[in-house]
Parts: C-alpha cells; sequence; structure tokens
C-alpha cells in the first residue's frame, strides 16, 4: 500500500468530520488503554487471572495478545487505514470485555477494572460502573455502522453510474 | 429484509481476511516484543502463576509455616502483610508490616524508605491459591530486594499450624 500525503489529504477532505473525529477518538482510547498493558504485561495478566475467565494455561499469552491487539486497533483507526475490519474488532472486543465484567461480577469476584491502567489500587468495580464500556460499545458499534455504510452507499453508487451508462448506450 | 441482511453479511465476510490478518499480525509482534522485554513471561502456564516471569520466579523462595516461624524469630528478617489494610489491621503474624498488593504504589514509597533492599523479606497473603505474596514478591525483587522468601499458604497455613498471631488489642497490652 502506497502512502502518500496528497492520497491522506483527499481522503480526509472525502470523509465527513464526524466519521474522522469518532474514529480518531476512538483510536486514542485504545491505544491510551493499551500503553500501560504493553509496558507492564505481566501486571494485566495478574488482572486477567483475576476475572476467573480464562483457564490459567493461556492467562499470559492472553494478555500478551490483547495489549498489542489494542494498541494496533487503535493506530489502524488513527491512522484511517482498514477502518472497517478495526472498526468490527473494536465493537468486538469491547462486547466480550463488557461480558467479562459482567461474569466476573455475577460471580462476586472483586475487581480492579485493568482497563486504562494495571495499578491494582484504586477503586473496585461495579455494575453501576459498566456505562463507560456502554458508552465505548455504542460508539464502536456506531463506527462500524457508519464504515459499512459508506461502503455500501459507495457500492450503490457505482451500480447507479454502471446502470446509467448502460441507459445512455441503449 | 433478506435483500439488507444478505449484501450486509457478504460485506461483513470480504472483511474477515484483514480481521484475521490484524490477528495474526498483533500476536507475531506480541510474542516478538516479549522476548524482548524484560520481564518476558511463559506464553503458556503450565502450572503456577501466569503474571511470574521465570527469571523473577526463580529468585523467590517459598517456606512453609514451620520454617517460616523460625524466619519470624529472626531479628534481621521483616515479616510483609500483603493483604488488605483492613485484614492487618485485625490479625497479623507478630512483627508485620503492612504492604498491601491493592494499593503497593500507594504503600511503597513508604516502605522503602524504613526497609533497607538487603534485609531478608518474609511475605505472606491469605491462602494457598491468593497469588498477592506472589505479586508483591515480584514486584519488590524487580525494585531490587534481593531475599524475597513466601509463605506457602498463606495465614492460613499459619493458622493451621496454631502458630501466634498478634492483634491490634494485644500488641497495646504488650
Amino acid at each position: 500500500m502506497r502512502i502518500s500525503v496528497r492520497r491522506i489529504w483527499r481522503r480526509l477532505a472525502r470523509e465527513r468530520t464526524a466519521h474522522i473525529a469518532l474514529r480518531t477518538g476512538i483510536g486514542l482510547v485504545f491505544v491510551y488503554a493499551s500503553l500501560d498493558k504493553v509496558i507492564h504485561p505481566d501486571q494485566f495478566a495478574e488482572v486477567m487471572q483475576d476475572f476467573e475467565i480464562l483457564p490459567i494455561t493461556v492467562v499470559s499469552g492472553a494478555a500478551l495478545w490483547l495489549a498489542w491487539l489494542e494498541l494496533m486497533l487503535g493506530i489502524l483507526l488513527i491512522a484511517g487505514v482498514w477502518v472497517r475490519a478495526a472498526a468490527l474488532m473494536v465493537t468486538g472486543l469491547t462486547a466480550v470485555f463488557i461480558v467479562g465484567l459482567s461474569i466476573a461480577f455475577t460471580r462476586g469476584v472483586g475487581l480492579h477494572c485493568g482497563c486504562f491502567s494495571t495499578n491494582p489500587g484504586g477503586d473496585v468495580r461495579t455494575w453501576t460502573s459498566l456505562w463507560q464500556e456502554g458508552l465505548l460499545l455504542l460508539a464502536c458499534f456506531w463506527l462500524a455502522v457508519q464504515a459499512f455504510g459508506e461502503l455500501n452507499r459507495r457500492e450503490q453508487g457505482s451500480e447507479k453510474i454502471e446502470t446509467d451508462d448502460e441507459a445512455v448506450r441503449a | 429484509m433478506w435483500k439488507k441482511i444478505v449484501p450486509l453479511l457478504a460485506v461483513l465476510v470480504r472483511e474477515l481476511p484483514r480481521v484475521a490478518t490484524v490477528a495474526v499480525v498483533s500476536l507475531a509482534i506480541a510474542i516478538g516484543a516479549n522476548a524482548v522485554h524484560p520481564m518476558q513471561l511463559p506464553l503458556l502456564t503450565a502450572e503456577g502463576h501466569p503474571w511470574l516471569p521465570r527469571s523473577v520466579g526463580s529468585r523467590l523462595h517459598h517456606v512453609d509455616a514451620q520454617e517460616a516461624m523460625r524466619l519470624v524469630e529472626n531479628p534481621k528478617v521483616m515479616v510483609v502483610d500483603t493483604r488488605d489494610t483492613r485484614d492487618f489491621s485485625q490479625q497479623y503474624i507478630p512483627g508485620a508490616i503492612s504492604l498491601p498488593y491493592h494499593g503497593f504504589n500507594e504503600h511503597y514509597p513508604q516502605f522503602t524508605a524504613s526497609v533497607s533492599k538487603e534485609t531478608p523479606l518474609l511475605l505472606y497473603c491469605y491462602g494457598t491459591d491468593c497469588g498477592l505474596a506472589g505479586r508483591v514478591a515480584k514486584r519488590l525483587i524487580i525494585r531490587g530486594y534481593t531475599e524475597v522468601t513466601a509463605l506457602s499458604g498463606g495465614i492460613n497455613a499459619w493458622k493451621a499450624a496454631n502458630l501466634p498471631l498478634e492483634t491490634p488489642a494485644v500488641q497495646k497490652g504488650q
């Protein structure tokens, strides 16, 4: 994939400002959330073990992978590359995370989220604090809808052009 | 309705190769970064603690309750309670000071100001699987503490061996 300033500028001009703001905002959230995990993967593994969902065998591997996956998705969203795939994945990740937290709460596990920091101090998460993840999920879902909607419009538009061309030829 | 759903599913399926690529590339980067990271975690953990790098785990010693009692009687050894401060304030192993896992970053400056890095430490937490002592031990070893030992089975093993405990009231009485 060739990256040129002109191409990026053209893309920015074409995309709607709200869409750019949304994907950049979500991208920044994911990059910020991943940094502490990338720097302290062992502490993130502690947080993941506290969720008591994954088998011990895969906890460290999953912690390492998730941290880098979050970082990569954040960068893709900010750069505007593979936005549809990234939007799908951040929506899925956030949904999985909410399910994980809910399972932990149902079991009565006292959790320090580990969302943005791996520091075990701070407030213990509760059901009422889930609104933050809920908001993020809504934003991710909306981004995915926008990204796929744009593709749909583009494809329908090209179909229309082809039909018009055929009509002109006829 | 199907007229709308089928094209949407087709578009979603078309994105799957990119989704798989992102997943595989991020996994490859994670494995590569872990290989050069100072903490170097085991990717799969057969047993024990997934958050404990081998380099740190090999420097952490474990003792049973009887051996721990001998350490407690040694005046050079500092006993460290890694449970929450609420539990520490009710009962603790004689002579212990509190350095809770939950709140480590906040308590550590005071701890390190009063305990030198050469001091032999005996850490304990709640029970066999709580792992808090191991987690605090890891942080202390990384920060340069050289002689760190954890009590296997935590304060539960200590109680099961009928060894003495201290409470704030008893301490005041002394």
